[in-house]
């Protein structure tokens, strides 16, 4: 699991929750941190802008942790590594 | 004044499913949907392929030039249903009843479209002005102005917007200013067509839209589809349509209110129950006698279960026989219109004996485990029937009607 994606994924959460990125691990759930279903659109909005990439729903509905998110945003970057895609914003 | 029964005498509908009742009955009646592939915006923009349009629809086929230019898709639908409406009411307006005639319709997003153009003039084609008849294409009460001007009627109008409920609400109230005697006639329903880039954009931003098809309380359902139309209704005080001998094609009993106070996005069972509930007691109807509930069934992973919920707490054992569908397994989820398309099957249902199926049903869900008639229509006379429509931002609408043996 890439570690900056993870920090950047923290940190993501952090600033939309005011809450401090030492408080949230890879094993929080979103019922702990208070994400409900809009935080959560604003959430993968905010990844997808971060990340230049796009996660399918069907992926969003089955995540509840915050390590499946990043896992999920390690696979579609290694996914367009893969296809030779020069992202667009730095990771 | 006594409380006045009312009936509906005239009915008229255009969607995926037809472009009148009866090409939106034998659409019902046979469990078949009119979903398919997005033709009207570039579709490889979205990360959904799927709508229920009115496919080949061509404003010239109905509307000449001077009449086109100032309607903006969701107008032009609502005039072509309320034209067949009141074709089929027979009604001949004196002046009185042009006075004493309502007119109250629901829309959502009112003239989407237009707006979606006007903007990218401005912004994508750097055109330095709009368009000068953008405004009153867009108003969402465009539909309710252009019936008054199109029959001279100069009752009460105006049209109701509360999102998925706005027709459902536009229908009680028109309902409720007949039984009252505020009115002796109203011409009420909804239109949408919400179908612009923009709002499908929006759309797939809540990530409730489903990637194949919709399949309300399917265990595999996964989302809505959007749709557009228009439903309208012609009501009358139930001696007046009896005394000019009018078709009755059935009888709104009741209606109910009621708000979540709970979430923008996410459904409460307890407003959803409160609205049914104040729906019966409004009626005067015990729960055992309805037989049919045309749920409001968005095929979304949260709504079903809890319009379930809201159901067995109203209904407890009698849950369990009792027939439900939902309806926007075939024509889609037309917004602020499917209260008027769900009204109109639901009437059709009552006077026909047949209920119309959940479409595209492939597994039942214990969390929605309720007779929902999937995939084929049943045979079926029923005395009463519900109408659901619960909007996002927890404002709920039911209406109730009954069966009319003219």
């Amino acid at each position: 699991m890439s570690e900056l994606v993870a920090t950047k994924v923290i940190a993501a959460i952090a600033k939309a929750k005011k809450i401090a990125p030492e408080t949230i691990t890879l094993d929080s759930k979103f019922e702990e941190l208070n994400i409900d279903s809009l935080d959560g659109l604003n959430l993968f909005f905010e990844l997808e802008e971060q990340f230049d990439l796009s996660i399918p729903d069907e992926r969003v509905r089955t995540m509840r942790t915050i390590g499946q998110v990043v896992e999920e945003i390690d696979r579609l970057l290694a996914e367009r590594g893969a296809q030779g895609y020069e992202p667009q914003v730095e990771i | 004044m006594p409380r006045r029964r009312v009936v509906i005498t005239g009915l008229g509908v255009i969607c995926s499913l037809g472009r009148n009742v009866q090409e939106f009955w034998n659409s019902l009646s046979q469990g078949t949907p009119g979903i398919g592939l997005i033709e009207l915006v570039d579709r490889t923009r979205l990360r959904f392929s799927n709508a229920a349009e009115v496919r080949g629809y061509r404003t010239e086929d109905y509307f000449g030039d001077s009449k086109a230019g100032i309607l903006d898709r969701f107008a032009q639908f609502g005039l072509i249903a309320t034209t067949e409406a009141v074709q089929a009411s027979g009604i001949s307006w004196s002046a009185e009843l042009k006075e004493c005639t309502g007119i109250v319709t629901g829309s959502a997003m009112g003239g989407q479209s237009t707006e979606d153009e006007a903007f990218a003039d401005l912004y994508m084609r750097q055109k330095t002005r709009c368009n000068p008849l953008a405004i009153p294409r867009i108003m969402t009460n465009a539909l309710t102005s252009q019936i008054s001007m199109a029959y001279g009627i100069t009752g009460p109008g105006f049209t109701v917007s509360t999102a998925c409920s706005s027709s459902n609400h536009a229908i009680g109230q028109a309902f409720q200013m007949v039984r009252e005697g505020t009115v002796d006639a109203a011409i009420t329903g909804g239109s949408e067509a919400p179908l612009s880039l923009g709002n499908l954009k929006a759309w797939e931003a809540m990530r409730v839209v489903s990637q194949d098809t919709c399949r309300p309380f399917s265990k595999s359902r996964n989302g809505i589809i959007l749709g557009e139309g228009a439903g309208i209704m012609v009501l009358e005080a139930m001696e007046l349509a009896k005394a000019r001998g009018a078709r009755i094609f059935g009888e709104i009993v009741g209606f109910g209110m009621s708000s979540d106070a709970h979430h923008i996005t996410q459904p409460s069972s307890e407003g959803a129950a409160r609205a049914i509930a104040a729906a019966l007691k409004d009626a005067g109807l015990q729960p055992e006698t309805v037989g049919y509930i045309n749920a409001h069934g968005t095929g979304t992973l949260t709504n079903d279960p809890t319009e379930t919920a809201a159901i067995r707490r109203i209904f407890g054992v009698h849950a369990d026989t009792l027939a439900v569908s939902s309806t926007k397994s075939m024509h889609g989820h037309a917004l602020g219109a499917s209260g008027a398309l769900e009204a109109v099957a639901t009437v059709l249902s009552l006077r026909n004996g047949l209920l119309p199926p959940t479409a595209n049903f492939i597994e039942p869900d214990p969390e929605c485990n309720l007779d929902v008639i999937p995939n084929k229509p049943r045979l079926a006379q029923c005395e009463y029937a519900l109408s659901n429509s619960f909007a996002f931002g927890g404002l709920n609408a039911v209406i109730a009607f009954r069966r009319f043996e003219n």
